[in-house]
């Protein structure tokens, strides 16, 4: 079994005294999609802010454990070096796009700035790789978008840009906080296609975290199960369909079965 | 009612906003005392000698005529809060009427017209213009107040406008014009009961600026006629201070900042208290 | 085996409906839309975000003026009702909109929302009317000690019940339900719905339900209408059009939802976008995204034509607008 590329182990997060995320341990492998279900409130996005380091500079907040990206220890890094950490080696696509992007930049000048900064290319190399992840991610006129704005895009397109940007450092892991909840369904198939593909290809580790039952039995490769901040289940999205080790795993997938078509 | 005890349990939990609620209930308690007859009625009674000092007959002296300072800056308290209630509250029923109708009708040419008229008000120098209304109805016992009414209203309408906006867009006033209900009715019924945060606090904050502006326009001679102010005291001051007498200066100038204190204090507290975003669920 | 259909009690004709753009072209945001409703029949109109849905329930509410085409209520034309028709109309169609956080209005109590449609329309005494305010709250599952309760106080489900009960308490014959269970958690989704059936069951209310969401029409609706860039592209009875689905893009639809059942097939994503310009140059309004575009989708928009199915039948009542069922 090859090293996981993120590993976190008995990752807590505390609001005061209260757990919200409970001694969390998993394993997140090169190239895999690992979802990350559960219902709101359950601590998957609090799970994904102490990973990148972003949980609310509160005197309340407070996380312990280990999260080992590689070699290097994430607990333990200042506010700087998870900085050079975050956007480069772990990226983040959240639900709402408008919130990442800066609407006085058209959106080639954002998507060229990634490679610019990250990868340190020039100004015509990188318009020209902008081009090119564009047209990775589905995009059919990638120059025509590129000397458009935010505002001018689609929802489904916007998510589309954003997901161009993550990946355009070739990020190590990718953490994907329901990127499609709030776009049409056929949208969220092209986003989530798009996305895991690209994962594949650049051997980025994804974690996928979503309500839908339905996204992680199409695009997940393991699933792991929240609820109320402890860790249910850790299954091959096989299994965890066919034999749901928890109870409650096994409403959820029946509730998600009666809504379907 | 439940949203304004709600506001109230809020603001007690607010020093400073109680401190400044405190202040101001004082010197409304003395307004009223004015107004009833027990206090500071003999303002006007120039039984002493010239600048007297502080002392036991008077206990913050005299001004150049003889006149005890202190019932004059208990006085002006009543003529402080004349001014401020009557400009605070029609500048803001002013400016809340025209600014909901501006954003009810938004991007037509009602809004169009409320909105320039606005602009006008805004780009003239604001104590010149007020001066020159007051000059050109000098005389005219209200004279004054109109002239701060015509230029106050114009930030509430700004600030109505934008929330009216807002909420024009909202499921329940959708809902509200499905059913057929008049423009007039929901914005008297849905509308502009969901403002009330913005009025309370820019009602405060003409009830300053009335004050402050009074205190101006005394100095030019435009404002209070007939009467005392501490606009008035601090007019008179000028010369006295020149010759040494600071007890004009002092009292007026000292009452002023207390009562403004509490003003500001009292209207950052209320912002607070009922910014809707704060609002606990 | 033909059925002869009964009066309708909603029919929309041929309604376009056009928005002035920004200085250029008009946005023509409906085309030519027309579908029926019996009284009692619940009416799923789906589609994804900009297909129109939500244009369509305001010129039903006649909360927008119609570019051409007739609505007509009860047999009579909704546009050019006169005062005392317009009241009667707007009592008997009603509305329930998405987000149960602004449906009602912050400062009134449940119990004065409740009442003001009752004022409006003049209906009942007070005592009357604190009967049928009971019925209505108790008939949407909620106790009556919410009554005089704020908005604030209430969960996002409760809410929304309360805006059904508004809806309901004035005893209409048509609720137009735009998204009214999108922005609530599965479960609530679900008693909702059920809600809806109940209440149709007894006080033979008709839905006009709208919706992005086919997994919750499927449970509801009597009959589908599909929306795309404005106009209906295939309708007909549920069952009938979720087996048999006839239009390319009721089928891309179906395919992109992606099922709770890893054995199933994966979603397949639709390639391209919704067109910028919704007056398109020619030819049918999907043909640039459509798997099986040929000459004549390029050229002239398809007109309604019934459906065959696998058995040879066709039923009026499964229509679509595509050129592939024209040949």
């Amino acid at each position: 079994m090859k090293n996981p590329a993120l590993s976190v182990r008995d990752l807590s997060v505390f609001i005061g005294d209260q757990a919200v995320v409970d001694r969390v341990s998993f394993d997140l492998y090169e190239g895999e999609v690992l979802a990350l279900v559960g219902e709101s409130g359950c601590g998957k996005t609090k799970t994904a802010e102490a990973i990148m380091g972003l949980l609310a500079r509160d005197v309340k907040n407070r996380r312990t454990g280990s999260i080992r990206l590689g070699e290097q220890e994430l607990m333990s890094m200042g506010e700087a070096e998870m900085r050079r950490i975050r956007g480069r080696e772990i990226s983040m696509v959240f639900q709402e796009p408008m919130t990442a992007l800066d609407p006085v930049f058209s959106n080639g000048q954002q998507l060229a700035q990634q490679f610019r900064r990250h990868r340190g290319q020039s100004r015509s190399q990188a318009r020209d790789s902008a081009a090119e992840m564009l047209t990775r991610v589905g995009i059919q006129d990638p120059e025509r978008i590129m000397r458009s704005y935010p505002h001018q895009l689609s929802g489904g397109l916007r998510q589309r840009l954003i997901v161009a940007m993550a990946m355009a450092c070739r990020p190590r892991v990718l953490i994907a906080d329901e990127p499609t909840t709030a776009l049409d369904v056929t949208t969220q198939a092209q986003v989530l296609e798009q996305m895991t593909k690209l994962g594949r290809e650049i051997g980025t580790a994804i974690l996928l975290i979503t309500h839908d039952l339905g996204v992680v039995a199409q695009y997940g490769d393991r699933a792991l199960i929240m609820r109320r901040g402890k860790l249910l289940e850790n299954q091959p999205v096989k299994d965890l369909f066919a034999k749901p080790e928890n109870p409650y795993t096994g409403s959820l997938i029946a509730a998600a079965r009666e809504l379907s078509t | 009612m439940m949203a304004m005890a709600r506001t109230f349990s809020r603001l007690r939990k607010d020093r400073s906003g109680l401190a400044g609620l405190s202040i101001v209930a004082l010197f409304f308690l003395a307004a009223i005392a004015v107004w009833a007859g027990w206090l500071g009625q003999d303002w006007s009674a120039a039984d002493g000698a010239r600048w007297e000092g502080p002392g036991a007959a008077h206990w913050f002296g005299t001004n150049v005529l003889g006149q005890d300072i202190f019932e004059r800056a208990v006085y002006s308290v009543r003529t402080a809060f004349e001014i401020g209630l009557v400009v605070a509250l029609l500048s803001t029923v002013l400016g809340a009427v025209l600014g909901a109708v501006a954003g009810w009708r938004g991007d037509t040419w009602v809004d169009g017209a409320i909105t320039w008229l606005k602009g006008v008000l805004d780009a003239i120098p604001f104590y010149l213009f007020v001066a020159a209304v007051a000059f050109a109805l000098r005389g005219a016992p209200w004279a004054m107040h109109l002239a701060m009414v015509a230029t106050f209203w114009t930030t509430t309408a700004r600030l109505v406008r934008a929330e009216v906006l807002k909420i024009r867009s909202l499921d329940y006033v959708r809902s509200a014009r499905a059913i057929g209900l008049p423009g007039v009715v929901i914005l008297a019924r849905h509308v502009l009961p969901n403002t009330t945060h913005i009025l309370l606090v820019q009602g405060t904050i003409a009830f300053v600026a009335a004050i402050k502006t009074e205190v101006v326009l005394s100095f030019l001679g435009l404002g209070v006629q007939d009467g005392v102010s501490w606009g008035l005291m601090l007019a008179e001051s000028t010369q006295e201070v020149l010759a040494g007498h600071f007890g004009n200066f002092i009292a007026a100038s000292g009452m002023l900042f207390l009562l403004l204190l509490g003003l500001n204090l009292l209207a950052d507290a209320m912002q607070d208290a009922l910014d809707p975003k704060q609002a606990a669920l | 085996m033909k059925t002869q259909r009964p009066t309708p009690l909603l029919n929309v004709s041929e309604i376009s409906l056009s928005y002035a753009g920004r200085g250029k072209q008009p946005f023509e945001a409906v085309r030519q839309v027309s579908f029926d409703l019996l009284p009692g029949e619940i009416l799923g109109l789906v589609g994804e975000s900009g297909a129109g849905k939500s244009t369509v329930a305001s010129a039903v509410l006649r909360l927008q003026p119609l570019t051409s085409g007739k609505i007509s209520f009860r047999g009579k034309d909704i546009a050019n009702a006169r005062s005392a028709d317009s009241r009667d109309l707007r009592r008997r169609i009603q509305a329930v909109f998405q987000d149960p956080y602004s449906a009602l209005s912050p400062r009134r109590t449940v119990r004065q929302s409740l009442v003001e449609p009752l004022d409006h329309f003049r209906m009942g005494d007070r005592d009357r009317r604190d009967a049928m305010i009971a019925k209505t709250i108790e008939s949407v599952g909620l106790d009556t000690a919410l009554l005089e309760r704020l908005p604030n106080e209430l969960s996002g489900g409760q809410r929304q019940r309360v805006a059904l009960a508004r809806a309901l308490v004035c005893e209409p014959d048509l609720v137009v339900a735009d998204e009214p269970v999108s922005s609530l958690d599965v479960p609530t989704q679900k008693r909702i719905t059920d809600l809806i059936l109940e209440l149709r069951e007894s006080l033979g209310i008709a839905f006009l339900f709208i919706s992005h969401d086919i997994g919750v029409v499927r449970r509801l609706a009597d009959s589908m209408a599909v929306m795309y860039a404005g106009r209906i592209v295939e309708t007909g009875p549920t069952d009938r059009l979720l087996r048999h689905p006839a239009h390319p893009y009721t089928q891309a639809l179906l395919q992109a939802v992606p099922v709770a059942d890893p054995a199933q097939p994966a979603p397949r994503a639709l390639d391209g976008e919704v067109p910028a310009v919704l007056t398109p140059a020619s030819g049918c309004v999907f043909h640039t995204r459509c798997s099986e575009a040929f000459a004549a989708c390029r050229e002239r928009e398809p007109a309604e034509v019934p459906v065959t199915d696998e058995h040879g039948t066709t039923s009026r009542h499964h229509r679509t607008r595509c050129h592939l069922w024209n040949r």
